[in-house]
């Protein structure tokens, strides 16, 4: 099971309950806009193939009205179920973000290394919902956008996060 | 945990609550928040001591972003510059070259000891088009002349007033929302525009010049970062939002010939900056207006070059426009009134291209712009 509500107890190492939180909160008003309950599960595909149930805490009115921007929330949202599936399925314990452009990028890793040695970079993005071709699409955009770094070491992974059924893609470059 | 990660983690923490504080519209709490970070990062940064990478170029580029949110451009490329002259992953110098490319806009966006009254702003202009204090010519006069009709829609919806398809304004509307432009500064391409300053008294309440800029700079930086549904709360009338939206993709880079368009304005002695460097094919495409027949999703996607040579807003109530196509065939398109009157009828007789969606012998219009091919 992956439980949203783990994201606020401080059960990622480098990431503030409080950020944790708010990643949990977003994620939570997109799985309910979508008219999930508790225990639906999530689709893993792509890299990984897997399914999980997922839990979170039910949103009040409040937290309904601060996400009321879909994009937003579904931005944030699909960090939160990333940042799960990066600790169940890639195994690496560690999210970090650094400062680009006006937001953020991530990194995972493990717990021995200090700063982005032997971090892999993580690609997140979110559809509030849509079909194959458009995760697809979104994949593919990913992807592109990490061209550089074909003939390096650097290791990628893209997460793409759908909430309408719900699925999460994963892809490796 | 070793120092440089726990002043990083704090940095990155206290970024995003900065962010959460901008985004709120706090601006003055955001700064704060953002001159912490910064300093959190640079703290970081002092603990290496080594340039180990990917972590070096990684920690620069981080704080290099956070120097520009504070709006310390030279810092930002100090930092970036540091970076790139080591041994940077591919990935990452091409992120710090993006950084450096921002440093290089926010130079133009500054004022240069050029004053600005509250009822000025300044339109800067970067790319391809642009040399040193020369630009083609309908680049700049197509943003100015769009910046012109987003005042005059701010005062019209402030105002209270119906959103008005065809036909000029209220005398009142147009003399408060004339628009002069200065003389040119190689920046690479800036001008001042000035917004007349209201001589009569707009029925209530009445708005001022310095409101309506601010109200066109906080929408624009809500353009810049693509928080479109945050524009659709500020602007509740659909019909004002719609045209919003077109006038704003007029005025964003194409990308190409402009790739940044920034406009600056000062405020309590300080410069208030906001560049646009997404191109205009990357906003939402705005629904076809309310008054015109729906659009089945069958329907097919068409895009057409030519000239537009005939328009005709009265027949059979429908506002249609002819585009005469390289082969000499025509093309009767639908178009929004909404659109006639702002988008479509200044380019009368000239080549455009055209994005439309055709049902059945007609094409309706999505967007239209002045075809530089």
């Amino acid at each position: 099971m992956l439980n949203l509500d783990d994201l606020g107890k401080g059960n990622v190492p480098r990431i503030s309950s409080k950020v944790g939180a708010f990643w949990a909160e977003a994620g939570s008003v997109c799985l309910e806009s979508q008219g999930h309950t508790q225990g639906v599960r999530l689709t893993v595909q792509g890299y990984y193939n897997n399914s999980y149930a997922l839990a979170w805490s039910s949103i009040t009115e409040q937290s309904r009205q601060f996400w009321d921007d879909p994009e937003y929330a579904t931005e944030h949202g699909a960090v939160g179920i990333a940042v799960l599936i990066a600790k169940e399925e890639i195994g690496y314990e560690i999210i970090r973000q650094s400062r680009k452009g006006t937001g953020f990028d991530y990194w995972m890793g493990t717990a021995s290394e200090e700063g982005f040695v032997n971090k892999a970079g993580l690609e997140i993005s979110g559809i509030r919902e849509g079909d194959n071709s458009s995760i697809k699409a979104r994949v593919r955009q990913k992807l592109q956008q990490t061209d550089q770094s074909d003939h390096t070491q650097l290791e990628l992974y893209v997460i793409v996060v759908e909430f309408g059924r719900p699925l999460a893609e994963v892809q490796k470059k | 945990m070793s120092a440089l990660d726990k002043f990083h983690d704090e940095a990155m923490e206290v970024a995003f609550f900065a962010d959460q504080e901008r985004r709120r519209g706090n601006r003055e709490r955001a700064a704060e928040l953002f001159e912490q970070a910064l300093e959190l990062e640079l703290k970081a940064l002092d603990e290496i001591t080594e340039p180990v990478e990917p972590t070096y170029s990684i920690l620069h580029r981080s704080a290099g972003w956070l120097a520009l949110d504070c709006n310390r451009p030279r810092l930002a490329e100090q930092l970036a510059g540091k970076a790139l002259a080591g041994d940077p992953h591919p990935k990452i110098a091409e992120e710090l070259r993006d950084l450096l490319e921002q440093v290089n806009f926010r130079r133009h966006l500054e004022l240069r000891g050029i004053t600005l009254e509250e009822n000025e702003i300044q339109l800067s202009l970067s790319g391809q088009s642009v040399g040193l204090g020369i630009v083609r010519s309908n680049e700049l006069f197509e943003r100015v002349d769009n910046s012109a009709r987003v005042f005059r829609r701010i005062i019209e919806w402030q105002s209270n007033r119906p959103f008005k398809k065809r036909g000029r304004p209220g005398k009142d509307i147009e003399e408060n929302s004339q628009l002069f432009v200065s003389t040119a500064r190689a920046a690479s391409f800036a001008v001042t525009l000035k917004l007349g300053r209201p001589t009569g008294q707009l029925s209530p309440p009445r708005i001022l010049s310095i409101d309506v800029i601010d109200e066109f700079m906080d929408l624009m930086e809500m353009v810049s970062q693509s928080r479109i549904s945050e524009i659709k709360e500020r602007i509740l009338n659909p019909a004002y939002f719609q045209d919003f939206i077109r006038l704003s993709q007029k005025i964003a880079p194409d990308g190409e010939r402009i790739s940044q368009v920034g406009f600056t304005v000062l405020r309590g002695g300080k410069e208030r900056f906001v560049g646009v460097t997404t191109p205009a094919s990357k906003f939402p495409i705005m629904p076809a207006a309310g008054d015109l027949r729906s659009v089945k999703n069958e329907n097919e996607p068409v895009e057409l070059r030519g000239v537009l040579c005939y328009a005709d807003a009265t027949s059979g109530g429908r506002n249609e426009i002819k585009v005469i196509d390289n082969r000499q065939k025509e093309h009767i398109i639908e178009v929004s009134e909404s659109m006639m009157n702002e988008i479509v009828r200044p380019m009368w007789n000239s080549r455009v291209r055209i994005q439309g969606i055709r049902t059945g012998s007609r094409i309706i219009l999505e967007d239209i712009w002045l075809d530089e091919d």
